[in-house]
């Protein structure tokens, strides 16, 4: 796309990348696959090695992984699910780190791509956190989860007319989907503002008349790199402290 | 014509691209990629990071507990202390006491001894004056009765036997001053 001196990509060249290999097979791998692999590895390798040492006051890697079991469990289980939510903190935990690499590698060089701009890896996770929340209802507390969920104690029954259909959708349908929606359109609003500047920036210093416009650019481009950091975080915990939520109100619907 | 035209409908809906929906093979990878690093923190990476915290946990909660004991065997000892100062000071105190009795029962005692001799001391003279007075008075008797006698005899032109004068003035002042009681 052309607007005046600016040539954009088209949207397909942001976001869709070729396959490495495997072309046109459901195993197709490609730079967004290898992104969730990273994002795997990196997560397996800081707590192998820090599940290696046993350093009584923890450093470096041992400290990042201590620090980050802390915080999910501080942060995210406690105020999520609070009591018996000590169980969950293996699935929590990896859903953090593989969400946070995954949004991270938007602002590494080489990289420069988010896999959580693309929908597929925010649909599988929020699609596991529904079963997830679902299953966990069911499994503690039978049929009743459903019924308590649909039909609200406490409300008059003609109300239940209106109340059940919104609390079907609210609960079971909207809830996997807005946690797709809102980790993919904040990772792919940023990637698309980071590929503007950067377009902008390249343009401007072949443009000669507008040069002295580029160290604006370039100020924009590198403040929204660093707020993209923020970004990256903050939406892996946001998406992994509502699926601690959802968990939470399963486990104790009463609250 | 419109066979192809659909043909080349079809291929060019192939190759726009959607960029919100979610793609097969990035999905499966994506699964596969979480699956495996949930499964792998679950039962193999996780558990021994947690074991050096629960352990760290436990020696933390073993030194304060120490900590704690130490603490409160520093308290008894001061405890102690404090009670063996206490029975010191409560010594100290039955003799300062004792020390300030006898000192009271000394000085009592100095005190009764020094008013008895002024006692005695004071009977003495109060004695020693007495006779004095006594004999001075004897003394005054005698002289002036013996002016009386020697002025009584001028008066009567007649010598008056002294000493049985003398006797009759010792019987009246005698006899008046038993009067003079009455």
């Amino acid at each position: 796309m052309i607007i005046g001196a600016l040539q954009f990509p088209p949207i397909e060249n942001v976001v869709e990348w070729p396959a490495w290999f495997g072309e046109g097979q459901a195993y197709a791998f490609n730079k967004i696959a290898f992104i969730n692999l990273l994002a795997s590895i990196i997560t397996i390798v800081i707590f192998a090695i820090a599940g290696s040492k046993k350093q009584l006051v923890p450093r470096g890697v041992q400290n990042i992984a201590e620090v980050s079991v802390q915080f999910v469990r501080n942060e995210v289980i406690a105020p999520g699910i609070g009591h018996g939510g000590e169980r969950y903190l293996p699935m929590l935990l990896s859903m953090f780190f593989f969400l946070f690499f995954s949004n991270i590698t938007g602002i590494i060089p080489l990289f420069n791509m988010p896999a959580t701009a693309r929908m597929a890896t925010p649909i599988v996770l929020a699609l596991l956190a529904w079963v997830w929340f679902i299953g966990v209802g069911l499994k503690h507390h039978g049929i009743h989860y459903i019924t308590g969920a649909l039909f609200p104690p406490g409300v008059p029954k003609p109300l239940y007319l209106l109340v059940t259909p919104i609390e079907f959708v609210s609960t079971f349908l909207v809830r996997p989907f807005s946690l797709a929606v809102r980790l993919f359109a904040n990772m792919l609003a940023g990637h698309i503002l980071l590929v503007t500047f950067s377009v902008l920036c390249i343009t401007l210093w072949g443009f000669k008349p507008l040069v002295a416009a580029l160290p604006l650019s370039l100020f924009m481009l590198i403040a929204l790199t660093g707020f993209e950091v923020l970004v990256a975080f903050l939406q892996a915990y946001i998406f992994t402290i509502l699926t601690a939520v959802y968990i939470g109100g399963a486990l104790h619907p009463e609250h | 014509m419109l066979a192809a035209a659909l043909l080349l409908a079809a291929e060019e809906a192939k190759k726009t691209v959607n960029p919100i929906l979610p793609v097969t093979e990035e999905i499966v990878w994506a699964a596969a990629s979480f699956f495996l690093l949930w499964m792998l923190m679950r039962y193999v990476f996780l558990a021994p990071v947690m074991r050096v915290m629960d352990d760290r946990e436990g020696r933390l909660r073993e030194a304060r507990a120490e900590a704690d004991s130490a603490s409160s065997g520093a308290d008894d000892a001061v405890a102690a202390y404090n009670a063996r100062v206490d029975v010191a000071r409560a010594e100290a105190n039955g003799i300062v006491a004792a020390a300030r009795d006898e000192a009271e029962r000394y000085r009592a005692r100095k005190l009764a001894e020094a008013n008895a001799e002024i006692q005695a001391q004071r009977e003495a003279a109060a004695a020693e004056v007495a006779a004095a007075k006594a004999t001075a008075l004897a003394q005054l008797r005698t002289q002036v009765a013996g002016v009386a006698v020697s002025a009584a005899s001028r008066v009567v032109q007649k010598d008056l036997a002294l000493e049985a004068q003398l006797q009759v003035i010792e019987d009246y002042v005698n006899g008046s001053n038993e009067g003079g009681t009455r």
